[in-house]
């Protein structure tokens, strides 16, 4: 018993020497000068660009595309140095970059952007990009010249061969014998050396073709808690934080870091946040209900007290970065009496709640925090706002498989909804959130109308170069006239970054890392 | 003694078979298709084609038993099967994950140990001196605090302002000793209390004024009279308190981004990763049972009479 | 009764006892010595402040007491309570052992009986653990323990009632004290072990020279091994003398009354017990006469009135009652 207890205290006691002893003090807190330090919010994950898993800005950092999309959309060469468009429109040419390796040292030419394509064109699971949907064959002129043949016209092609996956490119001997992934190698600037549940590390592809980093290498570190990056942030032990996918910065958070004197980088938003009305329920195919609820809504105070100035309101689908996005719609202030009189008008009386033929003026809207951060905060403050004129707007919170259960089988009456901003659109968020006969899984319909609304979006969609903006025009001009949604805001970019980071850039697209220019002083 | 043991060993089993069924009730009847979780990571937009043809792979639609069954068979073989989010092995993958978790666990005990032992024992021999107000405010205050706020002001105290630890990161022992305390400090002061009422007790018992006639001091008689008879307290108040440190690692791992297999399990939450959250709560509903039961069987070592029951 | 001699000499204390509820005037004037070698037998119901008027000068209060101590106490020759003076804990184990009256409770359930006497022996007469345990063994054996050896390791649970008290007296004596104080060592065991312990206490008397009270409210344990005897009743010494003395001439009622409650040999069985009638007086209020006098037979007016004064009876022996003073005088008259 004695010497039990005895033996107990001495190992207790051992063990705390041993903690305290073991502490190596503030070295880590400086953060060497060669390296640069990213917080995730998750895992990098399985970093296959023919698998929907990873980080995407991770991905982009090791693996390139054919063309890049620059800022404001315009395409600029990448591992092709020149591409052109049949009359057609139905074969893509291509000229790719010579003397170019993945860093493992396999060539880059027809033959691996063959192997590449081969992997995922025309499958299935990809369909939803269009230009593997309408993926004919791929014909090799050379080593170094390609042509790809559609079945039909696909203006955005070349938009969709910007983004991440699965169209960038793996080296072909990264792959085991049976063609399963097994490495990340590309021929971007970065290569990976670690990849796993705390961290991503890089080191610089010092075989790079382009422009090389100023710095030797990338830790990317996996800080699930949004808290804890800001508070990492402040103590200096990471460089940069933010982005939608990588790690949102809260307006909030990006207020507290800003105050306690962190650079905050902010660029307009390419994505919108929008109410959407469910087109089956009768109350809502009314356009003047729905032109009511938008009046009621006053943007300024969301963008203003919600998101702390980080975000422009907005009638408009998409903002002025996406190409074609259409003339601007000017944000009506707030107007209850309007919106009363629609409702008046429409047939729906009364004191308090509204109702017509027994019927009150009730509708559900599905609140999902995972899918569209802040969003029952904005839910509440939309209730609110339409109460006054007699809306009973009731909150149903889901989860994000719950969400993906009743958006598509279309069961609430207002929800709201993000577009998906660039690269991917104009062309990605017509075809999912309007097009009728684009079955979707997860994300549902912004609006429907079968007869008069998919007529437009395929105009859009399929329209040549010179007549596309019109097409489009077309498209938003018909969403205003039918008040068939009501958008609210664009948020805006944030990234926040520690005084080590100097020369820092937004990088276009919410799917790409800011890296490239950015140099690390002492400090 | 031994038949003692053999029993609560029984009891023990028992509790984790009843465990397992709960484990697996519990997540296979959360509302929500799972199916659309694996689909979205086929494609980037997921048709109802494959939500059906990934629900008929994996067997969502059989019967509720018949999953058990299937499961129950699996997990006994060693087959935890592969994460739905991210593919890979759980078994594995929670291998992986258990070191972090189990060092904050055992580094989170012995702060809360050595507040809980150190602070009753300054308290006990100073009755309601400053150590023992103290640690009194700080037990009722931090039992009403909760442990993200704790790890927030540890983390603005010493990452933010002081810039002495790391505010992040499984990364040797310095990055231990924050996520240990905002673990530990509250069971310890809890423990403290505890132990510091037993302690006020046992000092007033006959046998300490026997020992006081035999000249020994008040130091002296609390360490070698007053602490061997409040040891059971102590060990069932650190058990529960140990055993609780898996549910607490649920908010500090994430906090911290430690990659343990509690942030697995938080992580697995938010995307129904059902397979990973069944094995990581099996594995958590044994970590408590058997520390539980391990706890019994120290307490009925410790306690002589039991230990050692007079028999002839 | 102070004498030049004497190991221990106690004079005019008073002990106060302050707990949450009550003060107690739990000992008042009292005034006795041992001699060394000696036994001193301290007698009287229970609650008349025996325990109290030995311990509180040790410093030995029950939990949530605190008291009040005046007067003099002088261990060896020396000065070690009062004027300012006390020291009389520093000689707790070493000069002075205590026996309990409850061995089951005074003993710690959770330590090895050994390591509870040895640890005397290594505080007090610096010895070596090894050492220690080695003299405990033979202190266990000295007290009447057979297998001693195999007695050290095994907790207080494992032993009897009697054997539980020969591991408290052996604890007591480890550092071979010059006084034992030994409060009521027998009230809490058996009949046949009672009388084991009393002669066990005399052979280590004898062997050790130590002095002994011997605290008991039973004046028939402590007839055969008392040199001398002292009566308290109510917190007061009311008859002290030799043995002799207070047992043949009992010049006290309430000693009276003790002697006569001691079941005799000869005594039927089933005969009615002649205990006091009545109950001791409550020690929270303040007394105006003798505290006997409710529950005394030769009770006179003056006794309602006054308190009646430690008066000599016959040399040493002194008794403080105005009866015995009035049959005195009548005597000489
Ligand atoms: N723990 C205690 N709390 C309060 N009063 C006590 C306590 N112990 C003893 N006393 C008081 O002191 C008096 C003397 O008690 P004590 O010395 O224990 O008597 P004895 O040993 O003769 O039985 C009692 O009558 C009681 O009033
Ligand atoms: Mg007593």
């Amino acid at each position: 018993m004695n010497t039990t207890r005895r033996t107990f205290l001495i190992s207790s006691g051992l063990l705390t020497t041993a903690l305290v002893s073991g502490i190596e003090l503030p070295a880590f807190a400086a953060g060497d000068a060669t390296t640069l330090r990213i917080a995730l919010n998750r895992q990098t994950g399985n970093l296959d660009p023919t698998v929907y898993k990873a980080i995407w800005a991770v991905q982009s950092m090791i693996f390139e595309p054919l063309v890049r999309y620059g800022q404001g959309g315009k395409l600029e060469p990448a591992l092709a140095t020149s591409w052109s468009v049949s009359e057609d429109g139905k074969a893509l040419a291509f000229k790719l970059r010579e003397g170019v390796t993945f860093s493992d040292g396999t060539p880059w030419n027809a033959e691996a952007l063959k192997w590449n394509l081969d992997r995922w064109i025309g499958k299935e699971d990809h369909s939803w990009l269009l230009v593997s949907a309408a993926y004919d064959r791929l014909q090799i002129v050379g080593p170094y010249e390609v042509v790809l043949h559609l079945k039909n016209p696909v203006p955005s092609a070349l938009a969709e061969l910007t983004t991440v996956r699965p169209v960038r490119f793996l080296s072909p001997k990264a792959v085991a014998a049976d063609g399963t992934f097994k490495e990340a190698v590309g021929t971007g600037p970065w290569k990976v050396v670690r990849n796993d549940a705390e961290r991503t590390e890089l080191v610089r592809n010092d075989g790079y073709w382009g422009e090389k980093p100023a710095f030797e290498a990338v830790s990317l570190v996996v800080i699930p808690n949004a808290r804890s990056r800001v508070d990492a942030l402040r103590a200096g032990q990471i460089d940069i934080t933010g982005g939608v996918f990588v790690a949102a910065l809260s307006p909030q958070d990006a207020r507290t870091l800003e105050a306690s004197g962190l650079a905050v980088e902010t660029a307009t938003g390419t994505d919108t946040l929008v109410l959407g009305f469910n087109p089956e329920r009768p109350i809502l195919q009314d356009p003047r209900v729905r032109e009511a609820v938008s009046l009621c809504l006053d943007r300024a105070a969301i963008c203003e007290k919600l998101l702390k100035g980080f975000a422009t309101p907005t009638m408009n689908l998409f903002p002025s970065v996406i190409p074609d996005s259409g003339r601007r719609l000017p944000v009506p202030k707030r107007d209850v009496a309007r919106a009363k009189a629609l409702l008046e008008e429409a047939g729906w009386k009364g004191a308090g709640v509204r109702s017509k033929d027994g019927t009150p003026l009730k509708l559900e809207l599905v609140i999902s925090e995972d899918a569209v951060a802040g969003s029952r905060a904005l839910g509440e403050v939309i209730q609110n706002f339409v109460r006054e004129a007699g809306i009973d707007v009731d909150l149903r919170l889901v989860d994000h498989v719950s969400r993906h259960d009743d958006i598509p089988q279309l069961k609430y009456d207002l929800a709201l909804f993000i577009t998906a901003g660039a690269p991917y659109d104009p062309h990605s968020s017509l075809t999912t959130y309007f097009l009728s006969t684009y079955r979707t899984g997860t994300d549902g319909k912004m609006f429907m109308d079968a007869a008069k609304l998919d007529p437009l979006v395929n105009a859009a969609l399929t329209a040549t170069e010179g007549t596309r903006a019109a097409a489009y025009q077309a498209f938003y001009d018909w969403l205003e006239q039918n008040h068939a949604i009501a958008p609210i805001y664009h948020a805006t970019r944030l990234w926040a970054h520690g005084k080590r980071v100097s020369n820092f850039s937004i990088p276009a697209t919410e799917y790409e890392m800011p890296h490239e220019g950015i140099k690390l002083v002492a400090g | 003694m031994l038949k003692l043991v053999y029993k609560r060993f029984i009891g023990a089993m028992m509790l984790i078979v009843i465990a397992s069924v709960f484990c697996f009730l519990l997540i296979a009847a959360f509302p929500g298709n799972v199916a659309l979780v694996i689909a979205e990571q086929r494609s980037a937009t997921v048709s109802i084609e494959i939500v059906h043809q990934v629900e008929e792979e994996y067997g969502l639609k059989d019967p509720i038993l018949v999953r058990y069954g299937r499961w129950l068979g699996d997990t006994l073989r060693g087959d935890l099967g592969r994460s739905l989010r991210t593919g890979e092995p759980v078994g594995p993958a929670l291998l992986r994950r258990a070191a972090p978790t189990f060092v904050l666990i055992l580094a989170g005990a012995t702060v809360a140990l050595t507040i809980g032992l150190g602070f009753s024992l300054l308290g006990a021999l100073w009755p309601g001196g400053m150590v023992d107000r103290g640690v009194r405010a700080l037990a009722l205050v931090g039992a009403s605090m909760p442990k993200f706020f704790i790890a927030a002001l540890l983390v603005y105290a010493f990452g933010v302002l002081l810039k002495v630890l790391p505010t992040y990161g499984f990364d040797g022992p310095s990055s231990w000793i924050l996520p240990a305390l905002a673990i530990g400090i509250v069971p310890g002061a809890l423990i403290s209390r505890v132990t510091r009422v037993a302690l006020e007790s046992a000092m007033s018992r006959p046998y300490v004024t026997t020992a006081l006639a035999k000249g020994m001091s008040r130091g002296r008689i609390l360490v070698r009279d007053a602490v061997p008879n409040v040891l059971p307290v102590v060990v069932n108040a650190f058990g529960i308190h140990f055993a609780f440190m898996v549910q607490a690692a649920i908010v500090i791992e994430p906090i911290f981004a430690w990659p343990g297999v509690a942030s697995y399990f938080v992580e697995a939450a938010r995307f129904r990763d059902y397979q990973v959250l069944q094995s990581s709560l099996l594995l958590f509903s044994m970590f408590f049972i058997l520390v539980n039961f391990v706890v019994d069987l120290i307490v009925l070592t410790i306690d002589p009479k039991q230990r050692r029951p007079r028999s002839a | 009764m102070s004498s030049s001699e004497a190991l221990l000499d106690v004079s005019n204390l008073d002990v106060t006892l302050h707990t949450e509820r009550a003060t107690v005037r739990a000992s008042r004037a009292v005034t006795y010595s041992v001699a060394a070698g000696r036994t001193l037998a301290i007698v009287g119901e229970s609650g008349s402040g025996k325990t109290i008027l030995n311990l509180a000068p040790l410093g030995l209060l029950p939990p949530g007491v605190t008291a009040d101590i005046t007067g003099e106490v002088r261990f060896d020759g020396k000065l070690v309570l009062g004027d300012g003076v006390n020291q009389i804990a520093s000689h707790r184990g070493k000069d002075i052992g205590v026996i309990f009256q409850d061995p089951l409770s005074a003993l710690n359930p959770a330590r090895r009986i050994g390591s509870q006497i040895m640890e005397v022996a290594e505080q007090h007469l610096g010895m070596t653990a090894r050492a220690a345990s080695a003299h405990a063994a033979e202190l266990l054996k000295m007290v009447g323990i057979p297998d001693p050896v195999a007695r050290l390791s095994q907790y207080p649970h494992e032993l009897s009632g009697g054997m539980r008290q020969r591991v408290v007296i052996a604890a007591a004596i480890a550092a071979e004290p010059k006084l034992l104080i030994a409060d009521e060592p027998t009230t809490a065991l058996d009949v046949t072990v009672q009388a084991q312990i009393i002669s066990l206490l005399r052979q280590l008397q004898k062997r050790i020279g130590m002095a002994i009270v011997l605290i008991s409210h039973d004046i028939g344990v402590v007839a055969g091994m008392a040199d001398a005897i002292a009566v308290m009743y109510a917190g007061a010494i009311v008859e002290i003398g030799s043995a002799d003395d207070v047992l043949v001439q009992p010049s006290h009622p309430y000693t009276r009354g003790l002697l006569a409650s001691v079941p005799r040999l000869d005594t039927p069985l089933g005969a009615p017990f002649r205990g006091l009638p009545g109950l001791p007086p409550d020690l929270s209020r303040p007394l105006k006469g003798c505290a006997f006098e409710e529950r005394c037979s030769v009770a006179l007016e003056a006794c309602g009135s006054a308190r009646p004064p430690l008066q000599p009876v016959a040399g040493t022996h002194a008794a403080a009652c105005f009866a015995n003073v009035r049959a005195a005088l009548a005597a000489t008259r």
